[in-house]
């Protein structure tokens, strides 16, 4: 089995660069979920998004019952985002963009 | 670029982006049992720079500013050197070179990847753009 980060190194430095607490956040080819319930522990709200619809069902499916109503998921290049308004106080992108 | 008008007219004014880049072409791959050699990921950093120049050209646009950067080594872990093959062998732009292959292959597990991340804070600067708003 392949664990990624496992001592949460990636985590606990973005924990102390930003503020998630209370945030609106985007997060940009969420992949698998790899920082999906990392954000949606601390977010008001999280949208993940991905070109892969592989990967949104992998992210989904690990996202915890307790903060589950916090996340939305879509299936989505970055080119394709669209919002009514700017309305996200944090974006989370990587591993490309 | 398009991607990150996109994002930009996602963001509140003064928002945030948390932009995280594995950097380093030659990461070390580790087993229980000592040190296997570097992957091949020069043509991953190709990619890198590429969003490098986007990021870049999105900056001289006014979209954002560089708040910070910092580096931090992050592990990936497998539970054989099997795995390590399957899995590596098919992300992008990475070579795995044959004599690290044949050393995971009958290493003492489990075998590590270090990858030196880059963490880029970008903020979002209040310019107004046709896009802005309803993309």
């Amino acid at each position: 089995m392949q664990r990624r980060d496992p001592e949460g190194i990636e985590t606990a430095a973005i924990g102390r660069l930003v503020d998630l607490d209370g945030r609106n956040v985007l997060e940009v080819g969420c992949g698998g979920g790899r920082l999906t319930t990392f954000a949606a522990s601390r977010a008001a709200s999280v949208y993940a998004f991905d070109p892969d619809a592989g990967n949104i069902a992998k992210a989904a499916a690990a996202v915890p019952v307790d903060v589950r109503d916090r996340v939305r998921f879509a299936v989505h290049a970055a080119e394709a985002l669209d919002v009514e308004r700017p309305r996200f106080d944090l974006a989370l992108c990587g591993w490309s963009l | 670029m398009n991607a990150l008008r996109r994002i930009h007219a996602a963001l509140l004014p003064g928002g945030l982006v948390v932009d995280r880049q594995p950097i380093s072409p030659e990461p070390p791959v580790e087993a229980a049992d000592g040190n296997l050699g570097k992957l091949d990921m020069h043509e991953w950093r190709h990619t890198i720079d590429a969003v490098d120049d986007r990021i870049a050209e999105a900056i001289e646009h006014g979209l954002f500013a560089v708040e910070s950067e910092h580096m931090i080594t992050v592990p990936d872990e497998f539970d054989s050197g099997a795995e390590f093959i399957e899995v590596v062998g098919a992300w992008r732009g990475t070579q795995i070179p044959p004599s690290v292959a044949a050393r995971a292959a009958v290493a003492r597990p489990p075998v590590r990847v270090r990858q030196e991340v880059r963490l880029r804070i970008l903020r979002a600067l209040p310019v107004h753009t046709p896009e802005h708003g309803r993309a």
